[in-house]
């Protein structure tokens, strides 16, 4: 009878003790799984939201904005006609996305704080998608238009409505004030809590005469064509003569701290899995450690008949390998049923996220991957099997004679 | 002997008394005699303010008709700021744009605010009222500035409500204008500084036409105001400080 029939026979002479090692790794695996769904589900919704709404691929900028952001330099802008003829000869640009960021006031009984965006509202169709984002009333009708689209959130806190008049006060270029009227013509809802409560737009024209831009913008959204490399992109357009000096050309990634943390928190979060598969694993060292001593005289009698050491530890080893891979196995396959809704539906951490400066959505879709089942079977596996080690090399230092004697 | 060295002290406190009193009383004086070389009844002037920062120089230009000390209007003449108004009157401060439906009328926190992005602020318009009905004389002093000799006055708000708790006034001995100010906070923390480089004498009156303001919370910024061409005591159009002829 060769060793993996009996320790397949030995797991089901204990099946109670077999099953709750199985269910110790099968829960440890399944959690690990959706951990890592959820994880690299933030990611997926924090890269797109980064890039659809506040980013791009590439963002152009003058290269002293950022440092005195905090004063609304607005003098500090990009050219844009010049940048747009620049920009018009590269290729794998898919949208270019004009904007003009504006703290702004609203002037009534108390001065009410908002930051306005002058944005190209066609070309925003196009790279935020803000028309799918519109829940009430419309876009404004064309570029000249004096209209301003709200989120439903900005709207209640303003306690204005739906086709009232505003008078935002701004800052101009030159340092000085100006104020115009505004018919809220639009309401939006955005998925994502940062930017419901602050996301109000009006026209790019519009915004350049309010605050006297002439042709300047804050800043340049790009968006490359799927499997552009951006940074070889942002290479090119930092080479560009008309963008060479006195500009930022950053990608996102480089822009954006919290998502580089997520990158380097999912290296913890393998750390974490490890200890957590070892916590597991300790159902079943303590299984194997209980049968070892349960069946010391079943070991006394195989090394008299002849048994090496290393084959009495291959076979407890063997035995809680099998229970190991059925579970991990069963485990992975629960993972995904689990997931599967959560990657339809997601989770709603709305409630926890309002207030927190995080550019993640309210619901979270998990992001299940082939990739990662695999990884996670194979972890709990090999932790598991590593972990077992040690109570299945101990059954075979017992003697025979010391083991035959026990009672 | 005690009796002589008690009645000693008690004449040199008295001396001392009276004489802090007397320089207490100029010192109202002088405020007094500042404050008459300001009662204009009406001014009008052109002029322009120029902004310096860390972003380059800006200057804009601007007519203004004044009323006494309470009112008064400005009235931006340069491109960017081309028909803006600010009209100040006894009880606020408003402002209208042409580019808005409604004026705003600006109260509170909003007064702090600068005032065409320079170094003064909507509340350095406000106040017509006396000095002396507002702050109390803490000291008096003399200083050489720029070879004017001034008087140095020291007074501390005795109101809650007033921009500038503390301020230093240096004042002409001769023409009794202003030579100087600087404006501290409670905590004595300096907050602005106003220096005039240069006057005006008009109808026997010492107007200051070139005013170089620093906000000293601002880091390397610093606005001068300059009035040109300079008119007072005419005749001006009641309506003009009117809310209904702001927006005309």
């Amino acid at each position: 009878m060769s060793l993996l029939t009996m320790a397949y026979r030995n797991i089901f002479r204990n099946k109670r003790r077999s099953l709750l090692s199985g269910i110790a790794i099968l829960i440890a695996t399944m959690s690990i799984l959706l951990l890592f769904g959820l994880i690299d589900g933030m990611k997926d919704d924090m890269k797109k939201n980064l890039i659809d709404f506040y980013l791009g691929n590439i963002r152009i900028r003058n290269a002293q904005y950022t440092a005195y952001e905090h004063l609304n330099p607005l003098m500090l802008g990009v050219p844009l006609s010049s940048s747009m003829n620049a920009l018009a000869g590269i290729e794998g640009i898919d949208t270019i996305a004009p904007r003009i960021k504006l703290p702004a006031g609203l002037i009534r009984d108390t001065e009410t704080g908002l930051l306005i965006q002058a944005v190209d509202f066609e070309v925003e169709k196009k790279f935020q998608h803000i028309d799918v984002y519109l829940k009430e009333g419309r876009l404004p009708e064309s570029p000249d238009a004096r209209e301003i689209v709200l989120t439903k959130w900005l709207l209640n806190k303003l306690n204005v409505n739906l086709n009232d008049k505003i008078t935002l006060l701004i800052q101009t270029k030159t340092g000085g004030t100006n104020a115009m009227t505004f018919r809220i013509c639009g309401v939006l809802e955005y998925p994502v809590a940062m930017l419901n409560s602050s996301s109000a737009y009006i026209p790019l024209r519009v915004g350049q005469y309010f605050a006297r831009m002439d042709d300047l913008v804050t800043e340049i959204l790009i968006k490359t064509k799927p499997a552009v490399d951006e940074k070889l992109m942002a290479q090119t357009i930092k080479m560009l003569p008309e963008l060479q000096r006195d500009y930022e050309i950053k990608t996102w990634k480089e822009i954006n701290e919290i998502y580089s943390f997520f990158e380097m928190a999912q290296g913890i979060y393998i750390v974490i899995a490890i200890v957590f598969f070892i916590l597991a694993s300790t159902v079943i060292i303590n299984t194997t450690l209980m049968v070892v001593f349960e069946r010391m005289k079943e070991i006394g009698t195989l090394g008299a008949l002849g048994m090496e050491g290393g084959e009495i530890t291959k076979l407890f080893f063997l035995e809680a390998l099998i229970i190991a891979c059925v579970a991990a196995f069963l485990g992975a396959i629960a993972g995904n049923i689990v997931g599967i809704p959560l990657a339809i539906y997601g989770i709603d951490f709305s409630g926890a996220m309002q207030g927190i400066s995080m550019e993640v959505s309210g619901v979270v879709r998990l992001k299940l991957s082939l990739v990662n089942t695999v990884l996670v079977f194979c972890y709990s596996i090999i932790v598991s099997a590593c972990a077992v080690l040690i109570p299945s090399r101990q059954a075979a230092h017992i003697k025979p004679i010391q083991a035959l004697r026990s009672t | 002997m005690l009796n002589k060295i008690t009645k000693c002290v008690v004449s040199s406190v008295a001396v001392i008394f009276v004489a802090v009193l007397v320089q207490a009383q100029s010192a109202e004086d002088i405020i007094r005699r500042y404050e008459q070389n300001q009662n204009i009844k009406t001014m009008s002037a052109s002029g322009k303010i120029v902004i310096y920062n860390q972003f380059g120089i800006q200057e804009k230009a601007f007519k203004i008709w004044s009323r006494g000390t309470d009112d008064s209007l400005i009235v931006f003449t340069s491109k960017d700021e081309s028909g803006q108004k600010i009209l100040r009157s006894k009880k606020a401060v408003y402002l209208y744009y042409p580019d808005a439906e409604e004026i705003i009328r600006l109260q509170g926190a909003a007064l702090r605010n600068s005032l065409a992005g320079s170094d003064l602020s909507y509340e350095d318009m406000t106040g017509g009222k006396s000095i002396l009905d507002q702050y109390v004389i803490e000291s008096i002093s003399e200083e050489v500035i720029d070879t004017t000799a001034c008087w140095v006055i020291k007074i501390k708000a005795k109101v809650n409500d007033i921009p500038y708790p503390i301020q230093k006034l240096w004042i002409d001995k001769k023409t009794y204008a202003l030579k100087k100010s600087e404006a501290y906070s409670l905590a004595e923390k300096l907050l602005k500084t106003v220096y005039v480089k240069d006057y005006t004498s008009i109808g026997g009156f010492v107007i200051p036409s070139h005013i170089v303001v620093q906000d000293n919370l601002k880091k390397q910024t610093k606005t001068e105001l300059i009035l040109e061409t300079i008119r007072i005591n005419e005749a001006l159009d009641p309506n003009l400080f009117s809310l209904q002829n702001l927006s005309m």
